[in-house]
Parts: structure tokens; sequence; C-alpha cells
């Protein structure tokens, strides 16, 4: 296990309540605490219902916590604006989602692309970032191809890629092999581990499969909105799997 | 950022073809109407405008109208019941050269020019056409009014020669047919110069006859103007003492008169002179009748407004069918956004910000406007001027019309788009995210 000091990801006492002060009020999460130190994997695993969307969704600022405090690479999220968390997405997080959600009809350069644009990048030097992404996980003789005549686990890669744009502090992979078949989703999560061990990414990946978490170096069970467990995982070895990443 | 946008919208466009075209349409009518009316309008304002102040820029017309009248259109204020026009009512010789010499340096002459009577006369065949044979109007004019004619007027001379001075003062019984008269009678134009013209008067039901001088045939001003200024060729010129002294006795007597005025600059105010002067010398004393004036000038602008009135009421038409067309791409920006929820989503999580996605659909309705405004140019502009070269005239496209389009396409863009844009700016993106 290596050793890390700075803390990406910091959330303490984290409360998410719907329909607050009305009779039908839910409460999600219980107060989580979590700490996600820079370079680190980890996976949140949980069935459905167990509040793993609304954590994802707290710690990728795309929603706030109804209590407790979210720093995300120093800055308070609770404090943010809309805009400014907009501004926190586009450049400290890298959405992987289930269903890839590249923009249709826009190629996969353009796709990835799209969150330098949002960052205002010139036209050039974004272009020149999103070959290099797209060498990188090994979709370079397909960027001008549209979404719809990529394969899922080739759509994939091109969002992975889309996901890392910005350089971001953490790559927030939710259920990424969820659509893809077996021998497809051990191909992206081989791309994961390979971007984790040469790049040093910080992922955090959310699955409810067992098998896929265990393969991260923690694993925090979510279970009815708290973290019941946390464990070491331990079963991946990339050396039995080369993909390429250089 | 902007010009990404803008691509993108291209991209949406080209990737709904039909849905495109079809929410363009109402703007793609609306526009190229206004260019096309305006195109035409412009077309038939100018060479209107043109034609007839070449052909009458210095021409004055005097008419003989009631009292109540405001000019000779004017029904509403026209007594049916009033006496007639009696001999003394009317425009006599007398004042004819009391205006050349009172005015001798202001007007070049008095055109005297009216339909008088008719004259039948059977075609060369000898056939008389349904039992009735053919006719001639018979057009008494003076010799300014004949020069008039035959100079800048809407008749060429062709063939023979002239109706000399002499032949107007003695009122010879000499005509100048039309080619198409002399054609029906003779055979052809040629043929006719010096021969006996015959027929037998309408008016009087009795046989009648002129020796043919001269042919003329329609000169074309323009198809348009050729319409509004419709020379029938069965006129025929003869001179007004002609008919006078054989049919009416000595006096040349007339309801209307043309004055032509020296220079074109103060015609208007000529107009008025003669008017007040004929008002106060000769109808001072009329209970019933007074004389009216009209130049051009008043002709124009009475076309002026018909053509604006038309471009108006045309002009509403296309605001109308633009309405629909804006709320068509309002509807599809609805559509569009609701299909593109997910897309939405997607933008927020990766950065976009609310006004990103705001500028976006703004960006996506303008350019949906402004390619309908496009298409409803070069359209507008096709049509204008081939309904302009159809009816005679060079059309001409009016930048004015074009740049007014594409502003206010533009601004229908952002006025339309606003709406759905906002919508889609606002979406919380966890929902959007999740939208199936």
């Amino acid at each position: 296990m290596k050793d890390y000091n700075e803390t990406v990801i910091d959330l303490k006492g984290i409360y998410k309540r719907f329909y607050e002060g009305e009779p039908n009020e839910l409460e999600i999460l219980h107060g989580i605490d979590l700490q996600v130190k820079k370079g680190e994997f980890i996976s949140i695993v949980g069935a459905s219902g167990s509040g793993k969307s609304t954590l994802m969704n707290i710690i990728g600022a795309l929603d706030r916590p109804s209590e407790g405090s979210y720093y995300l690479g120093g800055t308070d999220i609770c404090e943010a604006d809309d805009s400014e968390l907009s501004h926190i997405r586009n450049k400290e997080i890298g959405f992987v989602f289930q269903t890839y959600n590249l923009i249709p009809r826009n190629t996969a350069l353009k796709n990835v692309e799209l969150p330098m644009m949002y960052a205002r990048q010139s036209a050039g030097s974004r272009r020149k970032k999103a070959k290099e992404l797209l060498e990188l996980v090994g979709m370079g003789d397909r960027m001008s191809h549209t979404p719809d005549r990529l394969s899922g686990g080739q759509k994939q890669r091109v969002a992975i890629a889309r996901a890392l744009a910005n350089d971001p502090s953490i790559i927030l992979a939710d259920e990424p092999t969820g659509a893809l078949d077996s021998k497809t989703g051990r191909l992206i999560m081989d791309l994961f581990h390979e971007l984790h061990e040469k790049k040093g990414i910080t992922i955090v990946l959310i699955t409810h499969s067992p098998e896929l978490a265990n393969e991260t170096e923690r694993v925090l069970t979510l279970m009815d909105g708290n973290i019941i467990s946390e464990a070491r995982g331990s079963t991946y070895d990339l050396r039995q799997h080369t993909f390429g990443v250089q | 950022m902007i010009l990404d946008s803008i691509l993108l919208a291209f991209s949406e466009l080209k990737a709904n073809k039909m849905r495109s075209f079809l929410t363009m349409l109402g703007i793609v009518i609306g526009i190229s109407a206004v260019i096309a009316i305006m195109t035409v309008g412009d077309a038939l304002k100018s060479s209107t405008m043109d034609t007839l102040g070449g052909l009458g820029a210095t021409k004055i017309y005097y008419y003989v109208i009631q009292k109540d009248q405001r000019d000779p259109y004017d029904d509403n204020n026209y007594q049916k019941d009033t006496r007639p026009m009696r001999s003394a009512d009317l425009f006599n010789d007398e004042m004819f050269e009391d205006l050349e010499e009172h005015f001798s340096d202001r007007i070049k002459g008095i055109s005297i020019m009216g339909a008088q009577s008719s004259l039948s006369y059977s075609t060369s065949d000898g056939e008389l056409e349904n039992g009735a044979g053919k006719s001639v109007i018979l057009y008494g004019c003076n010799q300014c009014g004949y020069e008039e004619s035959l100079r800048e007027g809407t008749m060429e001379f062709t063939y023979g020669r002239h109706i000399t001075r002499q032949e107007f003062e003695s009122g010879a019984k000499v005509i100048m047919i039309s080619e198409d008269t002399a054609t029906a009678y003779y055979g052809s134009p040629e043929r006719a110069i010096g021969k006996l013209f015959e027929g037998i008067d309408t008016l009087t039901k009795r046989y009648d006859n002129y020796t043919v001088v001269g042919t003329y045939k329609k000169k074309s001003n323009g198809a348009l103007m050729d319409m509004m200024m419709y020379v029938p060729t069965q006129i025929a010129l003869i001179p007004l003492r002609s008919l006078h002294t054989f049919q009416m006795g000595d006096s040349m007597e007339t309801e209307e008169f043309t004055a032509i005025a020296k220079n074109a600059e103060d015609v208007e105010e000529v107009s008025k002179e003669i008017e007040d002067y004929l008002n106060r010398v000769y109808y001072g004393n009329n209970d019933t009748y007074k004389v009216y004036s009209e130049t051009m000038t008043s002709a124009l602008d009475q076309i002026g407004s018909l053509t604006n009135m038309i471009t108006l009421a045309i002009s509403a038409i296309a605001a109308i069918s633009l309405l629909v067309g804006g709320i068509g791409v309002m509807n599809i920006m609805v559509v569009s956004i609701t299909e593109r929820t997910r897309e939405i989503g997607t933008r927020k999580a990766l950065g976009a910000t609310n006004n990103d996605i705001r500028m976006q659909f703004l960006i996506e309705a303008v350019v949906l406007c402004l390619v309908g405004s496009a298409i409803g140019i070069i359209l507008g502009l096709l049509g204008g001027m081939g309904i302009s070269s159809i009816i005679g005239f060079a059309g001409h496209a009016s930048v004015k019309a074009i740049a007014g389009s594409v502003l206010f396409s533009m601004a229908f863009g952002i006025f339309f788009g606003y709406y759905p844009a906002n919508k889609a700016a606002k979406m919380n993106p966890i929902d959007a995210l999740r939208y199936e």
C-alpha cells in the first residue's frame, strides 16, 4: 500500500434530506464522514437504495448536502453558488457515467474537447490535449467517429478521456461497467487501474458489485445512508493485465 | 465558445433536416413575402415615377367639377340631382386664347384632346364582323395636344405625314389612324396613306369621311405603364375643329384640357395660379361648377400611397406568418430541449454554467431563424425579380429590406428562443442526468 498525504475529498458529518420541513421529509444520508487522499483508488459499494447515488451527487458537486461540510481540493462546496459549482465540476471532477453520456452527433474528439471548451481554453490547445487523451485511452484511430459509430466499450473509453480533460482532482465513475459485457467491462476496469497506477489519478468508483470494488485500494460499504464498513481491497494485480497506457 | 455553439446549432439543424425545414417554413414564407413585395414595390414605384414623370412632368390637367367635390374622383360629394353641364359651364376657345396670352411666359401651350365620337367602318374583306363592323374612336385634338401625344406620349408616328398647322386651324377632314386600323381597313399601313376613310358616325348615325394622312403605332413604356395608360389602337386623331365645324357648330367646348408648363420645377405653382385665375374670372358666377387642376405630381402621390397601402397589407400578412413561424420555432425548441434533457445534464456535469446552456440554445434558435430568413431572402428576391420582370421592370434588391430581415429574424430568434433556452438553463443537473 502506497503512502498518500494530501487530502482531496473531505466530507464531514454529511446529511442529506429531501422535502425538508414537509411531512414527507426523507433523510437519505445520516452523517457520512469520508476522506480521500490524492492518488487513491477507492470504491463505494451498496445495494440500490443505500444512498450511493445521493452521495455521488454530493461528491460530484451536483448537489449540496443539507448538513455537514465538504471540501474538495480545499474549496468549500457548501458555500458555492450554482455557477461556482459548475466551475468546480469543470475543473476538479471528471465524470464517468454508466450510460456514457457522450453528446450525440459530436465526434469523439469534440466530446473530449467539451470540458475544455467550458473552461474557455483556446481551440488549438484543447484539440491537442483531446488528441493526446484519446491516444492515451487507445482511441487514437477513432477520433472523428460519432458515438453512434462506437461500441459500448469504445464509448466508455472516450468518456474516460473526456473525464481527464481538465486534469481534475478526482475521477468519479458511476457504475462505469454496468452497461458493458463482462469482457469489455474488464478492459475498462483495467484502464482505470492503469490510469491509477501509472498516472497517479485519484478515482472514486461507485458500484453495486463487490468483486469490482474489491479490486480497489479501499472499499466503503454503504447501507441505508451509513458507511457500515471500510475494508482494504487487494485482488488486483496490474502485471496480469496489460492495457498499454504509456 | 460562441463559434462552437454556432457550429453545434448547424449540426443540430442538419441532424433534423425535415423538422428544421418545417419549423423554418413560417419564417421563410414571411420573410420571402416581405422581400418580394419590397422588391416589386420598389421597382414599381421607381419605374412608375420615372416613366410618369418623364411623360408628364410638365403637364397640368384641368377638369370642370361640381363645387362640392374635392376632386373628380370624389364620389361622396357628388350631387346626382344637380343640373347637367351646359355650354357655359365648359372650357371654350375664348378661355384658351386668354390663358395662352395671360400665362404666355409660364406655359408652352394648351393641349386639347378627347374622345368626341366614333366612326364604324367595314374591314378590307368587306365583311362586317358580327354585323357591326369595326370602329375607331375619334379623338379631336388641337395642334398642341397632337404634338404632345406623338412626341412624348404613348404614340409613335410611323407612315405618311403629320397633320399640318393649316389643317388644324381650318378644321380639315384629315385623320391619323393606328397601324392596326390601317391594316384592318386597307391591308397595310403604307396602302392607307392618302386614301379616304369612310364610316358611319355612331353619334349622328350619318355617313362621314376623312383622308388618311399618316399612321402611328403604340409606344411601349413597360407592361404596367401600358396597362395604366391604356391606349386602344382604335384611337384615331383628327383636328378638333373638323369635329366641331361639321358637327357641333363653331365653338370649341370641352370639359377638360391640359396645359403644358414651360418648366417642370414650378408646375405645382403654375397649376394653382391658372386654376385660381379660371375660377375667379370665368367661374366666379357659376352656381354649380368650378375648375380643378391636377399635375403628375399629385397623381404620383396617389400611386405612391396606393403602393404603400398594398405593401402595408402584405406586410401585415407576412407579419402574421412570421409570428406563426416564431411560435413554431419556440415550440420546436421546447421539444428539442426536452429531447436533449440528458445532454443538458451531461453538459452541466461537465461544467457548463447556466449561461453557457442558455447561450447555446439561444444561438440555436437564432441560427434557425437566420437560416430561415436567408432562404426567405433568396426566395423573395427571386420571386420579386421574377414578378418585376414579368410586369416589365428591373427589380432591385432592397438592401434596407434585407438588412431589416436579418436583424428582425435575429431579434425573433432571441425573443422566441429565450423561454426554451432559459428553461434548459434552469434544469437541475441531477434530474436532467437521470431523465429517460
